[in-house]
């Protein structure tokens, strides 16, 4: 992100610092209150900055709702998918799963804006063309980890489609349901890795 | 609740419900901190001080609107646990779930953002707990069915119990989330949970 050098504006170095800064504030404040209820004012309170120069690196709060999702999964999905990178299907679940609990824990900030944002996606519409890597990501996460599964014959005879969609309700029911209570995901972890182990 | 110069009786019940359909739809909507008692009390063609006369708080509203939700889903549900193999009660859970979305969409709208609410203002973890022992019920129910029918013989009834969670909940919050349902999802997640089941 590089800014023009046009006058009075900001050298690219600030400009970096001043957009990690409204980052991360936004961040706080979804992940609090939700879209609805914040306030660009207040996040650009929170930044230290006046709400013109919010304005300026961000012209709506559906941009820089945008931004913060970028800069969230950036972080949050690479070390997610470097599991994939496991010798059977059981592996890489076990592993992602492991690491996103670690995740959830570590970025817990980062944890609350992802998990807030199905609802929000289905409450204001208009954010999903702003976020169309999550359902991208998903998709590739899923299919790669059943293709991993069907090279190790861990899973035959169905159809991917089908094999995508249920690997993907389950994990994501875990998700929802689990991420914040250990006790519950470990759990459901064991079960579904012993599920695959059998096959 | 009958002080001077209110409805009494009837009219006070049917006041109170109107006042929890309104505000469980606006909580839907904009979520807890965005959520406007003056809006709620206009859409019921009320003052938002006899919305107080009422419930106290906003915080108070919103703990019984999820009462009255959550008893409403969970009651509606239970039924289906009266099955002779989990894949059949899992089916029937599913169905009835479906039906509900369809019939009561505020109550599927309000329930998917409760674990996100509860987080965010610990004065709800207490409705949270509340939520697990619906849950809890209904799950360990199913579990104990495929234990006892032998559909399940490699997990305890605990890891069962939580691997049914996350299908039925993953199942539920997929389908609402996306604001339709993928053709046939139900059916063909059961239906790979047996394949996984039988295969070995």
């Amino acid at each position: 992100m590089v800014e023009s050098r046009s006058s009075g504006r900001p050298l690219a170095t600030e400009s970096v610092v001043a957009r990690t800064t409204f980052i991360n504030a936004a961040r706080a404040c979804f992940a609090k209150s939700g879209y609805t209820a914040t306030a660009m004012t207040a996040v650009a309170q929170k930044a230290g900055y006046t709400p013109t120069a919010l304005r300026h690196y961000f012209e709506s709060k559906a941009d820089l709702y945008a931004a913060v999702f970028a800069a969230t999964s950036n972080e949050i999905y690479p070390q997610i998918v470097q599991h994939l990178d496991s010798p059977t299907m059981a592996d890489a679940i076990e592993g992602s799963m492991s690491r996103m609990l670690e995740i959830s824990k570590e970025f817990s900030e980062y944890i609350d804006f992802l998990y807030r944002t199905p609802s929000e996606l289905h409450r204001h519409p208009e954010l999903r063309e702003k976020v169309e890597i999550r359902e991208s990501f998903q998709e590739f996460f899923y299919s790669s980890l059943v293709s991993l599964g069907r090279k190790t014959g861990e899973l035959n005879h169905i159809t991917d489609e089908l094999q995508i969609m249920f690997f993907r309700t389950v994990m994501q029911g875990w998700v929802y349901e689990g991420i914040f209570s250990r006790d519950i995901t470990l759990t459901t972890q064991i079960a579904l890795v012993k599920l695959l182990r059998r096959l | 609740m009958a002080k001077r110069g209110r409805p009494a009786g009837a009219d006070s019940e049917q006041t109170k419900r109107k006042i929890l359909d309104a505000a469980r739809l606006e909580f839907a909507a904009n979520g807890y901190d965005g959520a406007s008692v003056t809006s709620i009390a206009s859409n019921v063609g009320i003052a938002p001080s006899a919305i107080y006369h009422y419930f106290q708080s906003k915080e108070k509203l919103y703990t019984e609107v999820f009462k009255q939700t959550s008893s409403a889903i969970w009651d509606s549900v239970t039924p289906a646990e009266e099955a002779e193999t989990l894949l059949q009660a899992m089916t029937n859970l599913l169905d009835n779930s479906r039906q509900i979305s369809t019939d009561l969409p505020s109550h599927s709208d309000f329930l998917a953002s409760l674990p996100i609410e509860a987080r965010m203002h610990p004065e709800f973890s207490d409705l949270l707990q509340q939520r697990a022992d619906h849950q809890d019920r209904t799950f360990r129910k199913l579990a104990s069915i495929g234990i006892k029918s032998g559909e399940i013989d490699f997990l305890s009834e605990d890891e069962a119990t939580e691997l049914i969670r996350s299908i039925v909940m993953g199942w539920f919050f997929e389908r609402h989330f996306r604001q339709e349902e993928i053709p046939k999802s139900a059916e063909s997640i059961i239906a790979i949970f047996e394949h996984l089941l039988n295969t070995r």
